[in-house]
């Protein structure tokens, strides 16, 4: 159904420009037709009427010679040595008429003016070898469209808009929804998994938070902070699947009108991020104004944007090591900085980061899990809020996010 | 929460309503968890238990709604994804009736759940999957938040520090603090634990001066350090950003 108002716009004008083009090429073709079988009709009634009662009168007088004929249409004669007529009252020669029978006598040639659809236009006929007379050419005026033709245009032209609309219909746009029909059930369905993961995963992640805080077998200790690890990535996997399926459904979370205060989710995402960093042994710290930084974006998404590039300092970061988050204002514009002392993205792929489905052959290298999914929703929820996203490198080493916007 | 509409009173923590024990030990804070799913009921239940406090277990919206108004707790866990009675259902119940703050557990994370449950009464609001501690930290900081105003006269190690008369002891002798040190000591523990840039210290410490550098205050800072003596460990460097006043535990007072 999302389909057929944005398609339909489409193939209405699909449809008419079908029917505009087909109609005129249709009586283009029509004309070409018809001249041919004139023409073939023609020749040799041209030719019998010439010999038998005009060949001698314009023989005769070649400089007075002309026969008035239906339709305000005058037949003059013209010498093929010159191409022009002893009477000064002909028009000239149409050439290209005469390109196709200037080869012999007994040849007709018949063509319109230019291409204009009105009627009107010229008859080139070869009468003989040589001398003034062996070419006789009948003009006939430009003659305005009949009423009934002018009638059937527009007609026509409906008729084969509606023609092309029904036909785009059903062959286009009726399959085309029913893919996008699967696909919407499909991505829905996949934003329900998503959300149906996280009971199971928050009783896991229970369930290992406290085996882990409890256990004081080292080998098992591993086992157990590994499998958490995992929970953790798990539950950010499953948060980023579902947004990336509300935005594939056309969600944006910079116009829905919700705001959000930055320097809140900042602190949240940073006091949540430092369970995980504790037990890496990372030290997560934020730096952020006083008052509330609002800016026009959904706090959920902001929230998980910003949690992915936190999430992501932590997850590659090494023990001992520090992630600082700092907000700042100025001038009716934020600028969020996340920087880490971690190993940092080589230059070449600095650039790659952020874009879906993109790993750093590094950080598949360390980790395999990961899929790239978390960034590329940061990097789009920035694009649909306005938001410039960066990354750079940190000296001497690190990765260096940055996030600027406007903000209330 | 900044989807916490402001019309919507904070509910007053309870703890502050029980009566201290006959020994003088601190209150036990007695908790009530809603949660039907068993596995996730079980982690919630221990943990809590095991970070000191009482804890009630309903697995039902019915049986829950009707021991949040009958029952006395210093604070409610609801999860919102419950069989038959649902976690709206009970927080539109007990409305306006319910004695403790509620806060909502759920894997439900869009906006307008968040919104729907502030709207209902909601003290807080926690995503799952989550981390226990995390849950600890948000219970404690609920019961906490109706504390005193802080303190203007801030003591800790041998410092003295009085920030109205914006003066300063150390070992009980006046120490002479330059104006740009005393306003960045004055900012940092006005914002204890948290980590303020220098970038911010420039700009609210040195406002005065022509060229506020950020590089500049690490000079203050150091000469701020040593005069406070053995309360300078209190300034902590954060790696990236700039300082954070936090006292150890043992020497704040």
């Amino acid at each position: 159904m999302r389909l057929r108002r944005p398609l339909a716009k489409r193939v209405i004008l699909a449809a008419v420009l079908c029917g505009i083009v087909g109609f005129v090429s249709s009586r283009f073709a029509w004309r070409a037709v018809t001249w041919a079988a004139i023409v073939r009709f023609h020749e040799p009634l041209a030719d019998y009427t010439w010999e038998a009662h005009e060949k001698m009168r314009c023989e005769a007088s070649p400089a007075t010679w002309s026969i008035p004929l239906a339709h305000g249409a005058h037949a003059y004669a013209y010498d093929p040595a010159t191409l022009s007529s002893l009477n000064p009252e002909a028009p000239p020669l149409r050439r290209d008429l005469w390109a196709q029978v200037e080869r012999g006598p007994a040849r007709v040639a018949i063509g319109a003016r230019g291409l204009s659809l009105a009627s009107g236009g010229a008859l080139v006929h070869r009468t003989g070898d040589a001398g003034p007379c062996a070419v006789v050419q009948t003009v006939w005026p430009e003659q305005p469209l009949q009423a009934d033709v002018l009638a059937w245009f527009p007609m026509g032209i409906l008729f084969a808009a509606a023609a092309a609309a029904g036909l785009g219909f059903f062959l286009i746009v009726r399959p085309l929804e029913r893919v996008e029909r699967h696909r919407q059930e499909l991505q829905r369905h996949l934003g329900d998994v998503a959300h149906d993961l996280k009971t199971p995963i928050a009783s896991l992640h229970l369930a290992l938070e406290q085996a882990v805080d409890g256990n004081r077998d080292a080998e098992v200790g591993a086992l157990l902070s590994r499998a958490l690890g995992d929970t953790v990535y798990l539950a950010a996997l499953t948060s980023n699947l579902r947004m990336a399926s509300e935005m594939r459904e056309g969600w944006n979370p910079g116009t829905t009108g919700a705001q959000a205060d930055l320097g809140e989710i900042v602190e949240r995402v940073v006091d949540r991020a430092r369970f995980f960093a504790k037990r890496r042994g990372i030290d997560v710290q934020c730096a952020r104004p006083d008052g509330p930084t609002k800016v026009d974006c959904d706090p959920v998404a902001a929230e998980q944007a910003l949690s992915n590039v936190v999430q992501n300092a932590v997850t590659y970061g090494e023990s001992g090591g520090h992630v600082a988050v700092v907000l700042e204002r100025r001038d009716g514009r934020f600028s969020l900085v996340v920087s880490d002392d971690g190993p940092g993205v080589p230059p070449s792929e600095i650039p790659r980061l952020g874009e879906r489905t993109f790993r750093s052959d590094e950080a598949r290298q360390r980790d395999p899990r990961g899929s790239g999914l978390g960034l590329a929703i940061t990097s789009e929820v920035c694009t649909r809020c306005g938001w410039a996203l960066s990354f750079g490198r940190e000296e001497p080493r690190g990765l260096r996010v940055s996030i600027t916007g406007a903000c209330r | 929460m900044e989807a916490r509409p402001s019309h919507i009173p904070r509910v007053a923590p309870a703890g502050k309503l029980r009566a201290e024990t006959m020994s003088g030990e601190p209150p036990r804070v007695r908790l009530l968890v809603v949660e039907d799913d068993a596995s996730t009921a079980a982690g919630i239940v221990r943990g809590l238990k095991a970070a000191g406090f009482d804890v009630d277990l309903s697995t039902d919206g019915g049986d829950a709604a009707r021991r949040v108004v009958s029952e006395r707790h210093d604070l409610v866990v609801l999860d919102l994804n419950l069989p038959g009675m649902g976690g709206f259902d009970v927080l539109e119940t007990v409305r306006h009736r319910a004695r403790c703050p509620i806060l909502v557990l759920t894997a439900r994370t869009d906006l307008p759940d968040r919104l729907r449950a502030f709207e209902l009464g909601a003290a807080d609001y926690l995503a799952k999957p989550f981390w226990i501690e995390e849950l600890v930290a948000r219970i404690r900081s609920r019961l906490r938040m109706a504390e005193e105003a802080p303190k203007r006269v801030v003591r800790w190690a041998c410092v003295m520090l009085d920030l109205d008369a914006r003066t300063a002891e150390v070992e009980g002798k006046p120490v002479t603090l330059t104006p740009t040190e005393i306003a960045i000591l004055t900012f940092l523990v006005e914002r204890r634990g948290r980590a303020i840039s220098r970038s911010v210290l420039a700009e609210q410490a040195l406002a005065s001066l022509d060229d506020p550098d950020a590089r500049t205050v690490d000079s203050h800072v150091a000469r701020l350090r040593r005069k406070l003596g053995s309360g300078a460990g209190a300034i902590v460097t954060v790696w990236g950003i700039g300082y954070r006043f936090e006292p150890s535990p043992g020497e704040s007072a």
